[in-house]
């Protein structure tokens, strides 16, 4: 009988860490929201040629930040802003190099453009090294959850892409904003190349 | 029904090893079926800075491009006519399509215990140019894997592993993507028809 009962005991406890080992733990670390998917033309700032519509939407608001990234990362100095690029034309195919992107920290006096003014801006390539916070938000200690906001950045980037007629893309890119105080003018410049064409098309933006 | 402890203990263990077992499927390597294979000559251009490359991130490093050089061809030739490997673009001469892969970045979850699964996730950017050197094609592919994340014994042996899951996914996605293509089916018509 207590063979039985030891049998029926060890079988119990074998088997609730068969489960045990199955499950998942409760804590899975920190939850990020999905963006909410907007066209071009829901955007705050869009621009469009030849088929080709681009929607500009920065996302300021730290509480925004906050559930998309689980991160302040206006105070890590950058500003996540989404854009979506719509391929509306019914044949032509667009080379979208996020490597062409650049971006240019305004310093415009709003005069105009003028050969002679020492405020002119300078326009850097924004690369995914030079601008992406995916290494900048880890300090000297990681911890674990450090990790997750960072491959969640990674996933929501906007990436190089083919845009096949009729098609779209969208992610974020991360600017870079000073950390305090507030921000300059960002002016931001996408050169989208036509399958085929040699001469990039280029859409500007002042936001 | 078990005739000691011992008997049952090592029943039940045995019964999880086959379950993780289950669990952990292999990953489907299904290539797409031959008439959809683009009936293009390709060259992958794999020179030894890619095969090289390795990503440090938060103290760890990836050797992605090693993993990546162990079967991206083998990868591709599931999705193409014909591939051959070069070191430059300049040496795929016979190449209908030069397939340039760069890879953009990476990132790994930690996680608290050895036996934890952690989640890598690689970025790799293509671009396909034609004979005139145009570029016709670029896409960017994301590979992931998951692994234990080892602890003070099984550590390199965990990574090395999860670091070969994430490529192998990648060359994976990246063929289903260029079999999807409209340009390079454009591009295959384009070769075709001036046969």
């Amino acid at each position: 009988m207590r063979r039985i009962v030891q049998g029926v005991v060890s079988s119990c406890l074998s088997g609730m860490l068969v489960v045990l080992s199955l499950v998942p733990p409760a804590y899975a670390g920190p939850k990020f929201a999905d963006y909410p998917q907007r066209k071009a033309s829901e955007c705050a700032i869009k621009a469009d040629k030849l088929g080709l519509v681009v929607g500009i939407q920065p996302v300021e608001d730290r509480n925004d930040q906050k559930n998309y990234f689980n991160s302040d990362l206006t105070k890590k100095g950058f500003i996540p802003v989404y854009i979506v690029i719509e391929n509306q034309s019914g044949a032509d195919s667009f080379l979208f190099d996020k490597a062409a992107v650049k971006i240019g920290v305004g310093t415009s006096t709003g005069s105009g453009p003028n050969a002679n003014s020492k405020s002119v801006e300078t326009l850097q390539v924004v690369s995914a090294l030079a601008i992406s916070p995916l290494g900048m938000i880890i300090g000297a200690k990681l911890a674990k959850d450090e990790a997750l906001v960072q491959t969640n950045l990674l996933k929501k980037e906007l990436q190089s892409k083919t845009l096949s007629p009729a098609s779209s893309t969208s992610g974020f890119l991360y600017l870079p904003v000073p950390k305090a105080g507030p921000r300059q003018p960002i002016h931001l410049m996408i050169s989208i190349t036509r399958s085929g064409d040699d001469e990039p098309i280029s859409l500007d933006f002042k936001f | 029904m078990f005739k000691s402890p011992v008997t049952a203990l090592t029943s039940s263990l045995l019964l999880a090893t086959v379950l993780l077992g289950v669990c952990i499927t292999a990953r489907s390597q299904t290539a797409p079926p031959a008439d959809q294979k683009l009936n293009l000559i390709a060259a992958v251009v794999i020179d030894p800075e890619f095969c090289a490359t390795k990503i440090k991130k938060n103290h760890e490093t990836f050797e992605v491009g090693k993993a990546a050089c162990d079967v991206f061809k083998a990868a591709l030739e599931q999705g193409f006519s014909s591939v051959t490997s070069v070191a430059t673009d300049k040496d795929g001469v016979e190449a209908q399509a030069i397939l340039m892969p760069k890879f953009v970045d990476v990132s790994a979850t930690k996680t608290m215990g050895a036996f934890s699964t952690r989640e890598l996730t690689v970025l790799l950017e293509w671009t396909v140019k034609d004979k005139s050197g145009r570029t016709v094609w670029i896409e960017t592919v994301q590979g992931s894997g998951k692994n234990h994340m080892g602890n003070g014994f099984t550590y390199k042996k965990d990574l090395k592993e999860i670091i070969q899951y994430a490529v192998q996914d990648l060359a994976h996605k990246s063929v289903i993507a260029m079999d999807a293509s409209p340009e390079l089916r454009k591009l295959e018509q384009r070769i075709a028809s001036t046969r």
